[in-house]
């Protein structure tokens, strides 16, 4: 903190990411900003939406007789949201928004009958748990570009609206999608819901 | 990026019926036809040019509004070559476009300096950018 940095002002989209819970994220001192994360990682495809990365805290007030305002303010709740809009309308994604365990049917073209991808939805209790992730960029005050990333350790997915079918809007078909995370006791105390990470400088 | 008048073109060339009409005197990027072209002894033509527009939030797609002038010697085969071209993009998709919609309807005009009669219409086009 100090004195005010223009670089650290970051305008930026952001990719998002899914893999198994538990994957190891990608190294933030070797995996450049663009460079595909490995592993188990995959992209998110297109979005047609911002992706939007929200914090909530529920908080408590302690107050005694003798002060009048509270003297003590605990957390007692918190929340940790993703949200965007899918622009790629696939079995893939829609059994990711709504956190479908189930695999995805896909069979492939033969002679004389066509290609195809098969979901559902209905009637499963369980839903489907994924570490998630986004990156977007920083550029530093000499112009080099480094990722800022976000991991979330474990969270479910939710179709988070409407999916619009329309010849006679100016707009096209997306899949709304909210990510909440869940807490992973197996990280350390104060980031057990989500990292941060941002690289500041290239490595000498 | 994709060229979006080339596909907007190659689509409207692919039409048989608006072809019929003005054969292959479909000139993009441009507000009027070109320098010599006579409608008495080529036909109708149309022109067309991106007035606007912007891309989807990925740049995934191509959004443009697209303004079409459609020439012809009367006002009558002006408005016929202009419901061709609302036959040929109005919700069409296809090899070259993914998307079209009517932005403004046509309105019969003419040109000041030739007197040439063409209807003025509007449409939004979404191409694929790559």
């Amino acid at each position: 903190m100090g004195t005010p940095v223009v670089a650290n002002i970051v305008k930026s989209g952001a990719w998002l990411y899914q893999a198994p819970v538990g994957e190891t994220i990608p190294a933030i001192t070797t995996v450049g900003y663009g460079v595909a994360w490995g592993g188990n990682w995959v992209r998110v495809g297109y979005t047609k939406e911002a992706l939007k990365c929200k914090y909530e805290g529920r908080e408590t007030d302690i107050s005694v007789e003798e002060h009048l305002s509270p003297i003590r303010r605990w957390r007692i709740e918190e929340t940790a949201t993703l949200e965007t809009v899918l622009a790629e309308l696939t079995a893939t994604y829609l059994q990711l928004a709504a956190s479908e365990a189930k695999a995805v049917t896909t069979v492939a073209a033969g002679a004389g009958t066509a290609g195809y991808e098969r979901t559902g939805l209905g009637d499963e209790v369980v839903l489907a748990e994924h570490a998630w992730g986004f990156e977007g960029l920083y550029l530093s005050s000499t112009g080099s570009e480094f990722p800022v990333r976000v991991y979330i350790w474990k969270g479910t997915a939710v179709i988070n609206g409407e999916l619009e079918f329309s010849k006679k809007s100016d707009d096209y078909v997306g899949i709304p999608l909210q990510i909440k995370a869940l807490c992973d006791p197996t990280q350390t105390e104060g980031e057990r819901i989500l990292r941060f990470d941002r690289v500041t400088a290239a490595a000498l | 990026m994709k060229d979006e008048l080339l596909a907007i073109r190659n689509h409207l060339l692919s039409k048989p019926v608006l072809a019929a009409l003005v054969d292959t005197h479909v000139f993009a990027g441009r507000n009027v036809p070109p320098p010599g072209y006579s409608l008495r002894d080529s036909g109708p033509c149309i022109t067309f040019k991106v007035r606007g527009g912007l891309t989807d939030y990925e740049d995934a797609l191509l959004e443009p509004s697209i303004q079409f002038k459609c020439y012809a010697e009367t006002e009558l085969l002006a408005q016929e070559v202009y419901r061709a071209l609302f036959d040929a993009l109005q919700t069409a998709h296809g090899a070259y476009l993914l998307h079209a919609q009517l932005e403004q309807a046509g309105q019969q005009l003419e040109e000041p300096e030739t007197q040439w009669p063409f209807i003025l219409t509007f449409y939004k086009v979404f191409v694929r950018s790559t």
